[in-house]
């Protein structure tokens, strides 16, 4: 190791330790949650038919550009195109640059999807507010619409939800299905609605200020994506502000695109290269859950100082 | 060494992330709930819904006090996600409960005494040692400026949530 590179490495890894910084991941009782394959496929949800979403990434979008924004934003977390190579894990999109799928079904089906919901159910549903699908909350996935009388959409000022399906004796995740709140526009076109958000994949400037507007940015699809692609791989939210995994997004955020520090801990100490999977045991043993970016940074830190004072005539094997 | 330790004693002086500015206020929370109780959770069951691909939870709370609307004795409250023999589900940002667990729940109604949550883990706050803290810290959604007099869904006294519940003392 370079002298400019160790200095490099152990400047990373104190600033890991000295901000607290560290990554959550997802529990259910005393597991841990993760994929147990490092291959895990996904869809993208057509969003140009009946219930489509439009105006997702700006007017007239074709699918291409859609499906590799999202492919950027989950190779965010894998080694696809030299990101990590601490990792193995690989998430793919099976419907490759140009295929959507129609389905916008969610919850437990052995089927991840990424869905654009097209704006309010009280609006999308023929019936409106009273159509039968309220009754017993499937007019999101019949619709594709954000059902905020729904308990699992709720609110109107959401952005995104992922649902993750799993084992609850291991942990291991079995589905989990992303859902964008994105906005109708026949509901109005300046920024912001009162229902949905306009999701953009341009530049980073200028800030949008209609619904529908070219060449500008608002709800930023990649930064979105990048963050719900955490939850997918069994992270949760944490508190450091400069995170993929920090909970809040402003119109205009792009800092999630890029994995900070903790992120790549994360991914890298749970799914490691030719390594088994980081678990937490199963819910009728204890918990092996507690590996924070804060210690392990610091451990890092001394395992570099120490190797440092051993270099001359050491042989590592790391 | 010198660079690295100057780093490390550098670095230590900066505090760590600061808290976020939050659009949503409890204000504006009662006002769009059907209504706020203060109870502690009794029991919990999970059951598939109707599409059978969705877990939902329906929790029991014994209501000790109502703070805004109507709400009977003992309210059922529907959540995403739980458990369901090997299989569980997760949807993030929604709330999570425990049995004997203290609560202020911001409740709009479903059908009879059936609610849900309003603005998922939002609209949950857990009661202990006198504060209220909501179901995710820090949790908001975009930032933006709240009205004049109006204080966001945070960590704060209970006796506070109740009368910015109620309207002001």
């Amino acid at each position: 190791m370079s002298p400019a590179l160790w200095r490099g490495a152990v400047a990373a890894a104190a600033v890991l330790a000295v901000s607290g910084a560290t990554y959550v991941r997802t529990t259910a009782g005393k597991v841990c949650l993760y994929w147990a394959t490092r291959h895990v496929s996904y869809l993208v949800s057509d969003f140009s038919g009946t219930y489509g979403a439009r105006d997702v990434c700006g007017p007239s979008t074709v699918a291409a550009t859609v499906q590799a924004v999202v492919q950027t934003s989950f190779h965010a977390w894998t080694a696809a195109g030299g990101q990590l190579a601490c990792t193995d894990l690989q998430l793919v999109n099976e419907g490759g640059n140009a295929g959507l799928t129609s389905s916008t079904d969610t919850g437990y089906d052995n089927q991840n999807v990424v869905v654009w919901r097209a704006g309010p159910c009280t609006s999308l549903a023929p019936g409106g507010a009273t159509d039968p699908c309220f009754a017993n909350h499937t007019c999101a996935d019949t619709y594709n619409c954000w059902d905020t009388s729904a308990p699992n959409h709720g609110d109107s000022k959401i952005i995104a939800l992922t649902t993750t399906s799993y084992n609850t004796r291991t942990g291991q995740i079995l589905d989990a299905d992303m859902e964008l709140n994105a906005a109708d526009p026949a509901l109005g076109t300046i920024l912001p609605t009162t229902a949905g958000f306009y999701f953009t994949c341009g530049p980073m400037t200028p800030p949008c200020t209609t619904l529908g507007q070219a060449s500008c940015i608002y709800m930023d699809v990649q930064n979105t994506v990048t963050h719900e692609a955490g939850h997918f791989i069994g992270f949760a939210h944490n508190t450091d502000a400069v995170s993929t995994m920090y909970p809040t997004a402003s119109p205009g955020d792009t800092a999630k695109r890029s994995l900070a520090g903790e992120d790549i801990q994360g991914v890298c100490d749970v799914y490691p290269t030719g390594g088994p999977t980081l678990t937490c045991g199963t819910n009728s043993s204890g918990c092996g859950c507690g590996t924070t970016g804060a210690e392990g940074a610091l451990g890092l830190a001394a395992v570099l100082l120490a190797w440092r004072r051993r270099r001359p005539g050491m042989r590592t094997t790391s | 060494m010198r660079v690295p330790l100057a780093l490390l004693l550098l670095l230590a002086a900066i505090p760590a992330a600061a808290a976020v500015a939050a659009p949503v206020t409890v204000e504006n929370l009662a006002r769009e709930a059907d209504a706020v109780v203060r109870g502690k959770v009794q029991r919990r069951v999970s059951r598939w819904g109707e599409d059978q691909r969705h877990i939902f939870t329906f929790v029991t709370v014994r209501v000790g006090a109502v703070w805004r609307g109507n709400a009977p004795e003992r309210v059922t409250v529907r959540v995403p996600g739980g458990e369901v023999g090997e299989i569980g589900q997760k949807t993030d940002a929604a709330p999570e409960f425990e049995d004997g667990e203290e609560v202020v729940l911001f409740l709009v109604r479903e059908d009879g005494d059936t609610f849900r949550v309003h603005g998922l883990a939002l609209g949950k706050f857990q009661v202990k040692k006198g504060e209220a803290r909501p179901g995710l810290d820090r949790f908001t959604f975009t930032k933006g400026l709240i009205p004049a007099g109006e204080r966001r869904v945070e960590i704060m006294p209970v006796d506070e949530l109740e009368w910015r519940v109620r309207g002001r003392p």
